[in-house]
């Protein structure tokens, strides 16, 4: 099931997808997904490794085909009309590949002579802050600054959609941070929505705003992440099956000891006093708690067949 | 200039956090009427955090009243969170020092002396409360 | 686009031209000293005096000739082989690399289609490779001139380098190898792939198909008693193709030897006729056929290039990883 949490209308949708799946021979990597992903956002797709990130990513910077369904990049499909949006769009794939005999001034050329739109300026700049010299193989450079050339890269183009495939992967925590830091200063500096896939949950609250969560080839949740937090809550109480929590109330993970049974649940208001859910004690739950439990929902449904538990009201 | 920290593990919205970092410095004096609060891009190379975020914390504090952004210029603070003087906060630290190192002579814990403070802090408060009660 | 392909292959054109000037100094020098000998032996002017009677005028001349020089000709075909290591080492690589270091998912994103990026690519490289083609050319043909005057260019050590031919196969040796490369997206087994195929249509070129392009010509004679199995009917001339010549067994099928089975015979041609062959053969190509044959032969070229080109574009469109 899609759970898609209601944004703003009054939000410019950067990137939309509609029922969007792929199917590899008799495998299907990603299954009816739809989501809109408001512009101007920084975007976490989180997921176990294979659960299609990387396939959504490609899907979404028109490189690939789709079985079924649609995704538009502004409105525009990035597949068919791709000299309308190729301009505006950018990605950095896994392991950002570049030409490894290119220094870093042959890598800038070849963005200024391919693309219409390119700060050669800003590039070099960004490029000079780094710290990354301009006449040295682009093999030559450290894992760091290698992924720094590919989104200096990416961004050169001022590219309104910035699509990143496991950016911080193969980094080292310094180099991690450094990376976070040119990205964010280009979101604050120029607005752009970007959407970057991570299989570590870590750290995702203080860089992103938004989240989407892939498991098993499925949307799970996909929403703002403020609006995530306030909606899901942890419910303590004495040990008791659970057929129904309250109105308004679903229940994404439940686990049980002796004594206790401790539930997650998403509501859709938020809830406000503590004793609103009594007998139940109410403890705010961390988003990687949240995401943890999406995730572990679909391994547990596929382990055990167990349905979802919703109010019938 | 005011430095920014995030706590990832404090279960508190980041953007959430500034504004109580905002507001603490204004309280403490830190920050006065008239002074600029970082811009965006100086925050983010501060701490590694969403620029969204820091918008967010700053409107808020703008819808407070605390500050008023000037499109061009910056973020400006407008009003402070302490009427108390400098002098008098100084004043005020210089007992708390005092009283503090005594409470340690007894042999008090740290977390003792807070359950005292707020114990203490609640029962004045009882007996003559104030105007407006900041939120804590 | 343009500037990219230069800089990604702009080693593999130096290193071209390089063996390209290299070779073409050795040609030169080589090609300066036989003219040389030809004014001094006098074959030039034998040769000039009897245009039609070779061998029999200037014969031990030519011989002479071919003696010192023969050597030579084999360095210079060296130069054939550009066209087919290029085929291998730059064909080969053009797409599998991209694919091989995913820097595919960084070109295609730079406000490319995939059809310009090829399109663009496949002109340049294939465009470039004619251009050598026609170098390698004019150069042998150049320099194979004394030759050419008694033995001609219908043959198999001139025909491939003679006219177009050379242009086409060189231009299809790079197509080839692209389209190994969109196929197997790995650059080991695409140059691996590239050289077989390479080695198999020459093979097939060479032995089944150039001989057959038209209908040979085939005289008979019989078999005579004697070594000296006597003159085919009709002489040859320089510019004739000889493509085969030799016997016919007893079932009227052309041998190049003779199998003797009966005991106590010393001499193979009694013997043979007494088992029954049939006669002599000789086959051949007339030479007014020769520009026919090096248009067909760049046609087949040229088709398998177009065949080559449209599996590679349709690969590419096709495959992302």
């Amino acid at each position: 099931m899609n759970d898609v949490l209601e944004t703003t209308s009054l939000e410019r949708v950067a990137l939309e997808t509609t029922r969007l799946s792929k199917r590899y021979g008799k495998t299907w990597a990603l299954q009816d997904c739809t989501l809109a992903l408001p512009a101007g956002r920084v975007a976490a797709l989180v997921g176990p490794n294979g659960a299609g990130k990387t396939t959504l990513l490609h899907l979404c910077a028109g490189l690939l085909e789709p079985t079924a369904g649609s995704v538009q990049v502004f409105g525009r499909s990035p597949r068919e009309q791709t000299t309308e949006t190729l301009p505006r769009l950018s990605f950095v794939a896994q392991d950002h590949p570049l030409y490894k005999d290119f220094t870093a001034a042959d890598l800038l050329t070849m963005g200024r002579k391919l693309n219409a739109r390119w700060d050669d300026a800003l590039a070099r700049t960004r490029l000079q802050s780094l710290g990354i010299p301009l006449k040295r193989p682009a093999g030559n450079l450290s894992g760091g600054q290698q992924a720094q050339m590919a989104l200096v890269l990416g961004l050169a183009k001022r590219p309104d959609l910035l699509l990143l495939d496991e950016p911080l992967a193969s980094l080292d925590p310094l180099a991690r941070r450094d990376f976070l830091r040119t990205l964010l200063d280009a979101v604050a500096e120029s607005g752009l929505t970007t959407l970057l896939s991570s299989h570590i949950i870590g750290d995702l609250e203080r860089v992103c705003d938004y989240l989407i969560i892939l498991s098993a080839s499925h949307v799970q949740l996909a929403g703002d992440i403020l609006e995530i937090t306030r909606t899901h809550w942890r419910l303590i109480g004495p040990r008791q099956e659970v057929e129904a929590v309250a109105k308004g109330q679903m229940i994404i993970e439940a686990s049980h000891t002796a004594r206790q049974t401790t539930l997650l649940v998403r509501t859709n208001t938020p809830i406000q006093e503590p004793g609103a859910a009594a007998p139940w004690a109410v403890e705010e739950a961390s988003l990687e708690d949240i995401v943890l439990a999406y995730l572990g929902q679909q391994a547990r449904e596929q382990a055990t067949e167990r349905e979802r538990l919703e109010v019938a009201q | 200039m005011i430095e920014f920290h995030l706590d990832s593990r404090s279960g508190v919205a980041p953007y959430l956090q500034i504004v109580q970092q905002v507001k603490r410095a204004l309280r403490l004096g830190l920050l006065e009427v008239g002074d600029q609060l970082p811009t965006v891009r100086e925050v983010i190379a501060q701490i590694t955090i969403n620029p969204n975020t820091v918008f967010k914390a700053y409107r808020e504090l703008e819808r407070e009243g605390l500050v008023r952004s000037r499109p061009g210029a910056g973020t400006f603070v407008q009003h402070t969170l302490t009427s108390v003087s400098l002098a008098s906060q100084a004043e005020l630290r210089e007992s708390l020092r005092r009283w503090l190192a005594g409470a340690f002579a007894a042999g008090m814990d740290s977390e003792s002396m807070l359950a005292l403070f707020l114990s203490a802090l609640q029962e004045i408060q009882q007996e003559a409360p104030k105007g407006e009660e900041e939120s804590v | 686009m343009i500037w990219l392909t230069w800089r990604q292959h702009r080693i593999e054109a130096l290193v071209v031209l390089g063996a390209l000037a290299v070779g073409g100094v050795f040609l030169l020098i080589t090609g300066l000293n036989m003219a040389h000998t030809l004014q001094e032996s006098g074959l030039g002017a034998c040769l000039a005096s009897h245009p039609t009677d070779y061998p029999s005028a200037c014969g031990s001349l030519g011989t002479l000739f071919l003696q010192q020089y023969g050597p030579f000709i084999p360095f210079a075909f060296a130069l054939l082989l550009m066209p087919i290591l290029l085929g291998a080492m730059v064909g080969a690589p053009l797409v599998a690399r991209e694919y091989e270091q995913r820097t595919n998912l960084l070109v295609w994103m730079q406000s490319i289609t995939r059809t310009r990026w090829l399109t663009v690519k496949l002109a340049l490289v294939l465009g470039a490779t004619a251009l050598l083609g026609a170098a390698l050319m004019v150069m042998l043909m150049r320099w194979y001139t004394p030759f050419d005057q008694f033995i001609g260019k219908f043959n198999e050590v001139a025909f491939d380098f003679s006219g177009p031919v050379l242009i086409a196969s060189s231009v299809m040796a790079l197509a080839l190898g692209i389209a190994a490369g969109a196929l197997t997206r790995r650059t080991v087994a695409a140059i691996f792939l590239t050289l077989a195929l390479l080695v198999g249509i020459r093979i097939l070129v060479e032995f089944n198909l150039r001989p057959n392009y038209q209908p040979q010509i085939v005289v008979t004679w019989p078999l005579t008693d004697n070594l000296n199995q006597g003159n085919p009917p009709i002489t040859l001339g320089r510019e004739d193709w000889q493509v085969g010549s030799g016997f016919l067994d007893p079932q009227g099928n052309r041998t190049n030897g003779i199998r003797c089975d009966l005991p106590g015979s010393n001499d193979p041609f009694q013997c043979a006729k007494a088992e029954g062959y049939r006669g002599n053969y000789l086959a051949y190509q007339p030479a007014d056929r020769f520009w026919t044959f090096q248009w067909i032969e760049t046609g087949i070229y040229l088709a398998i290039s177009a065949l080559a080109i449209a599996l590679t574009f349709w690969l590419v469109r096709r495959r992302l990883t």
